[in-house]
């Protein structure tokens, strides 16, 4: 009775008064915040302070490919070293635009300009083989799934985060995998999938790596893929999305250098 | 009948959304048993290099489907709807352009944008014409690229909803949209298209949907086609279709294609959930019910 009385009032009030509908609305998903529950972010508090590397950030996080390259040209000009204008400009722009994407205050069109400006940057901080890298990770989509935009994503947002990113393509088979896995010893191997069908893939996959003595870990993510599904070999993690990604890379690193 | 192993009451073709890629000479991957085609090249890298081909309905495997579209009306036209599903002008832009390539241009060259859907549109409403033409009963047209999940309710608005309305006014038959992931930031305009329906995924609850899209269109959905179609039980996918209709949810359905493998006695449960659920009558009632779903959806 009780209930059909609140729910009866619940649902008068819900035409006329929007406010009590959204505290019903929060108390019902307290647990699970959605995305635009986030608090708003600008992208001006997300950049580095000093010029030009906010300059220089803010260009790729605008997509702006001719002023990334154009910036990174005068600061190198100037004398700066290649190395440091890539790390506090250049990956920091790329970073801010991930927090904003993230935060569903970018979206895919943004990331894709950022990465973009942040490749045509790279290009002219000459040679770039002391960028400390945390480790190196392969990426890829399941045997049989073409969805490319996803996976450039998140190799867009994990490269930004000081990791040296494989990109194996789309619908990688696991002898591939395992192959890519022993020519670059990577710290993890990343994989999506969108299409159900196409997930078993990854039990494969992880099965193969197993199989052949590798301890990396098939960190999974995508449509298809949920806790439930990862948990099926220990060797398989699960990421929601690019930023609890690298949460989990930088734990499996931190872990390693123990 | 095979209709009577679910009990659904509408039949829907085509099952993938390559049949216009296809046709408009994309590269395909033929996929599996259980895994629907998808492409694989796309036909064109700008819109000035494309055209949708006059001989559109020759091409492909589009033939095949309107020939099936007449079966299924001839011998079943009058016990079920006959469901024709074309894919939305976004989707077909991504397919035939790359999505990658239109989605960049949103920023480096919008007018590559328009320019290309008003082409991909053109295909869109012809193959949704032929449908009708052959003895379907219905259209839905399907647009997952255009999701929520890659665009803003900004980009939404400029770039897809023009189109959107545009196929909506020319289908002269019931016609719906589905739109897959998370739809919340399109729902305002979504309202607005001219679709009698909107089908949309889990991403978005039926409370929040109903609250924005108002009686200006039909909801459609949403229970879980992984979570509970694929993987839940018969059970749940009862409790969820009575959740679902009590919220506000109009035409009770999966959120998006159901998995080859999802198990006939979830799909039966859903037909028998709807066919079980009294509609409430008259405004108060309505409230009522409504009221009655916010309670449980609070209780949960």
């Amino acid at each position: 009775m009780r209930a059909f009385t609140l729910g009866y009032e619940a649902g008068k009030r819900f035409l006329d008064d929007h406010e009590i509908f959204e505290l019903i609305k929060k108390g019902q998903t307290e647990e699970t915040p959605s995305p635009e529950e986030k608090p708003r972010l600008t992208l001006e508090s997300l950049l580095p302070v000093d010029e030009p590397f906010r300059a220089i950030a803010q260009s790729v996080a605008g997509g702006d490919v001719e002023a990334a390259v154009d910036l990174v040209k005068m600061a190198v000009d100037d004398g700066r070293d290649g190395l440091i204008v890539a790390t506090d400009g250049l990956l920091k722009g790329m970073d801010a635009i991930s927090v904003l994407y993230d935060h569903k205050q970018a979206y895919v069109p943004e990331i894709l300009l950022a990465a973009q400006a942040l490749n045509a940057g790279l290009m002219e901080c000459g040679d770039l083989n002391a960028l400390e890298s945390k480790g190196t990770v392969l990426i890829h989509t399941a045997d049989g799934d073409l969805h490319d935009i996803g996976k450039k994503i998140v190799a867009a947002i994990v490269a930004a985060n000081g990791y040296r990113v494989i990109d194996l393509g789309t619908s990688v088979d696991s002898a591939r995998v395992l192959e890519a896995v022993r020519e670059n010893s990577p710290v993890a191997v990343l994989g999506s999938s969108l299409m159900t069908s196409t997930r078993s893939a990854f039990l494969e996959t992880a099965d193969l790596l197993a199989r052949e003595g590798i301890e990396v870990p098939l960190i999974i993510g995508g449509g298809a893929i949920d806790h439930a599904f990862a948990g099926q070999r220990e060797n398989m993690r699960y990421a929601r999305d690019p930023g609890e990604l690298v949460g989990v890379l930088d734990a499996i690193v931190r872990e390693r250098g123990k | 009948m095979p209709w009577e192993l679910t009990g659904l009451p509408t039949a829907t073709v085509p099952f993938c959304l390559s049949l216009e890629a296809e046709a408009l000479g994309c590269q395909l991957d033929w996929g599996t048993v259980n895994r629907t085609p998808s492409v694989k090249k796309r036909a064109a890298s700008t819109p000035n290099e494309f055209d949708v081909p006059l001989n559109l309905l020759e091409r492909g495997r589009i033939m095949t489907v309107l020939k099936a579209i007449e079966i299924l009306a001839e011998h079943l036209g009058e016990e079920i709807v006959i469901n024709a599903k074309v894919t939305g002008p976004f989707t077909i832009a991504g397919h035939v352009f790359g999505v990658g390539n239109l989605l960049s241009w949103i920023k480096t060259n919008p007018e590559f944008v328009h320019d290309a859907m008003s082409r991909t549109v053109e295909a869109t409403k012809e193959l949704a014409k032929a449908f009708l033409e052959h003895g379907a009963d219905i259209v839905s047209v399907s647009d997952p690229t255009s999701s929520g999940d890659l665009l803003s309710g900004d980009y939404y608005e400029e770039f897809v909803f023009p189109h959107h309305k545009d196929v909506a006014a020319s289908i002269k038959a019931p016609t719906t949209l589905h739109i897959c992931g998370y739809t919340k930031e399109l729902l305002p305009h979504i309202r607005h298209t001219g679709f009698d329906g909107f089908s949309f995924e889990e991403k978005v609850d039926v409370l929040t949907a109903k609250k924005i899209l108002g009686d200006d269109i039909s909801l459609i959905g949403n229970i879980s086609p992984v979570a509970t179609m694929l993987q839940g039980t018969a059970e749940k996918v009862t409790a969820e279709a009575f959740q679902c209709m009590r919220n506000g949810i109009d035409l009770l359905s999966s959120g998006c294609t159901l998995s080859p493998l999802t198990p006939v006695e979830n799909i039966r449960a859903l037909v028998r959930a709807a066919e079980q659920y009294r509609v409430p009558e008259g405004p108060e009632e309505q409230l009522l019910e409504f009221g009655r779903g916010l309670a449980a959806g609070r209780a949960l």
